[in-house]
């Protein structure tokens, strides 16, 4: 997937899953920057599970 | 790699910095400010929690769950406030009923599944369409009764934002770069496809969870804009149902700071 965010950002989601809840990881290209997110599963995710998976057609960067 | 199977535990574990980004409802971060003494700040919206009340298939009305037992994540925060409006609205006061702690919402439709005693409680998609298909009744929509509300969406330590201003404002940027593919009805059949493998659902679940939350007037929020207004009620509820503020609450501004947003708005458009 080619960078398709303004500054970054391809992302990469880690996903874990354990006792009900998800941990998300997000991190930034090239070591750019790591973030550690926390979440509960549901459907408020869409626009980070959308962030790892759009397809970045030129007019959607 | 860290777990929250509960709000409780997410709280502490962003207070302890086991992570730098929460997201779930906002009630939360001033739970984390007020109870917890803890500098958290609300830096994006999301939607208005999208939940409906469930009971068992049982029970008919609001005021049936007189007696019964309704179970919630955390008993203080967020959603348990929300149902324990509704109920107030229907008669019942704190007494009425007994709550009991089960977890976030996957965990409460699981307990509703098992355990029939457990009477009611507030679910949102897709375990709201998993609950309506299995059986359990829909009293409502939560917002319909008790007003605009800013349910989920993410929260940071303060401190954590200032040092990592534009770390921040590139996270923004993505999270709205997603929904905007996953809303554009050009995607819809891949953001489907995306929440059925992500949700581990059916595909009919998934749908009608992605045609709720892509409801113009009741889904999520253009782009995870923050509901000033929802978010008003939001602690007007928390002063009505937990006190505090000696029941009258602040002003909204000490908890949001949108200016992250706004430069990654800037930075989008």
């Amino acid at each position: 997937m080619r960078p398709c965010l303004p500054g970054l950002m391809a992302v990469l989601v880690m996903v874990m899953w354990a006792l009900g809840g998800w941990g998300l990881a997000l991190a930034g290209e090239a070591g750019m920057a790591t973030v550690r997110v926390n979440v509960f599963p549901g459907i408020s995710n869409l626009g980070l599970y959308a962030a790892r998976h759009r397809d970045c057609s030129p007019s959607g960067g | 790699m860290e777990f929250t199977p509960n709000s409780q535990a997410q709280r502490e574990g962003l207070a302890a910095g086991r992570f730098e980004i929460a997201h779930a409802a906002v009630d939360n971060a001033i739970a984390m400010v007020e109870v917890a003494k803890a500098d958290a700040v609300i830096i994006l919206g999301g939607d208005n929690s999208l939940n409906n009340l469930y009971v068992q298939p049982e029970i008919a009305s609001i005021p049936e769950l007189r007696g019964k037992t309704v179970i919630v994540d955390a008993p203080n925060t967020a959603y348990a406030l929300q149902l324990y409006k509704i109920l107030k609205l229907n008669g019942l006061q704190k007494g009425d009923y007994t709550v009991k702690v089960v977890g976030g919402t996957n965990l409460r439709l699981e307990g509703m599944r098992k355990e029939k005693a457990y009477a009611a409680t507030m679910l949102n998609p897709p375990f709201s369409v998993l609950a309506e298909k299995e059986g359990l009744r829909n009293m409502g929509s939560a917002v319909q009764m008790i007003g605009p509300y800013q349910g989920p969406g993410a929260f940071v330590i303060r401190a954590w934002a200032q040092a990592h201003p534009e770390v921040l404002v590139r996270y923004i940027q993505g999270f709205v770069e997603g929904l905007r593919w996953a809303m554009d009805p050009a995607n819809k059949d891949r953001a489907v496809a995306l929440l059925a493998d992500r949700l581990k659902v059916a595909p009919d679940v998934a749908l009608k969870s992605y045609e709720m939350a892509a409801d113009p007037a009741r889904g999520f929020a253009k782009d995870a804009r923050f509901d000033v207004e929802g978010f008003k009620n939001t602690l007007k509820l928390r002063a009505e149902i937990e006190g505090q503020w000696g029941g009258t609450p602040p002003p909204p501004d000490k908890y949001f700071d949108l200016s992250y947003y706004d430069r990654a708005m800037a930075g989008l458009n």
